[in-house]
């Protein structure tokens, strides 16, 4: 039985290898081979199904406290903004509606998911200037977007910002130290 | 064993071997043919590092239609079907990662008949079915139609 096995793997090695030299000498005579080594990328058309998906609204059954690694907050609202305060664990991508996120807050981003192991990503923020008389403008939507079309999985966005997250009862972290 | 058993398994052992044969064969001509498009479609599925794509393009179907013709001929028949087993793993793999990458892509298994058709999970199903085919051709011992077990009768009565 192990004769036969090895005999037949034996065999198998041989035909790949014979293969090989047929198939390689073949491609050097015939006028339209290939080069054994491409130096040229070949041009590929394969759309990924996750670039054309729309980032979804998160509901209560996406929120988790901070402390909870499975779910990874992503904080869309400017630096001062997330200092004075923020969610507990929370990332900060400060997302600008001119420019969208950096490729380096992407790849925060997916570090941060691979580091944690999350299984959801939640973004989040809505921002208005201080003393503005405009409507807030919500960061979370388009940064959601922007990551799918990075290819992370398990993104969607909160809508109502941070005080939707307080109201579901998220811990938040204030720059004095309060709650 | 009785006469009727025999006959059975050889019967099996004929419709699995020539099946896998015809499949690798028909599998090989558009590749051989038109390598170019075969090593477009070997890149598509974005496994391959570029440097090796060409030379994929270029061996497998040779190494498709060298075992396709050795199980019609039932000449070393196990070690063939033993290849045909490799190679459905592969295919089978790289489908699955395709899938698992959303990537929108026809198999390129076969000609160009199949142009147009997004490749699904049911490739994997026809590629696990030819695999349990290879498995059993290996396992078993040749048929009494092949060239192995002729070559076995002659060594018998030599």
């Amino acid at each position: 039985m192990i004769k036969t096995a090895v005999v037949s793997a034996l065999q198998a090695a041989g035909f790949v290898v014979i293969a090989a030299g047929v198939a390689i000498g073949t491609n050097a005579i015939r006028s339209d081979g290939i080069p054994l080594v491409t130096d040229i990328e070949y041009e590929i058309f394969a759309p990924c199904k996750d670039s054309e998906a729309e980032s979804e609204a998160a509901d209560a059954s996406d929120l988790a406290d901070g402390a909870d690694e499975s779910v990874l907050y992503v904080d869309a609202r400017p630096a001062e903004a997330f200092e004075a305060e923020h969610v507990d664990g929370s990332i900060n991508i400060p997302y600008s509606v001119l420019f969208g996120a950096t490729a380096e807050d992407i790849a925060a981003v997916k570090r941060e998911i691979a580091a944690r192991g999350a299984k959801k990503v939640v973004v989040f923020g809505t921002y208005a200037e201080p003393e503005s008389t405009e409507q807030a403008v919500d960061l979370a939507e388009p940064l959601a977007q922007q990551l799918i079309e990075a290819e992370i999985a398990g993104v969607k966005h909160l809508e109502g910002g941070i005080e939707e997250l307080k109201k579901s009862g998220v811990q938040t972290v204030k720059k004095s130290g309060g709650s | 064993m009785s006469d009727v058993k025999t006959w059975i398994k050889d019967g099996f052992g004929v419709v699995a071997r020539l099946a896998l044969a015809g499949t690798f064969i028909w599998a090989c001509i558009h590749k051989i043919a038109e390598p170019y498009d075969f090593g477009l479609q070997v890149a598509t599925y974005q496994i391959l590092p570029l440097s090796l794509v060409n030379l994929q393009a270029i061996v497998l179907p040779w190494v498709e239609l060298i075992v396709g013709l050795l199980l019609i001929a039932g000449l070393l028949t196990r070690g063939a079907a033993l290849v045909t087993c490799g190679m459905n793993v592969m295919f089978i793999v790289a489908i699955a990662l395709a899938l698992a990458a959303d990537l929108h892509l026809q198999c390129g298994c076969f000609s160009s008949a199949e142009a147009g058709d997004e490749m699904d999970a049911s490739l994997i199903v026809r590629d696990a079915i030819f695999l349990v085919v290879g498995a059993a051709v290996t396992l078993m011992r040749p048929d009494r139609f092949t060239l192995d077990r002729l070559i076995e009768r002659r060594r018998q009565n030599a």
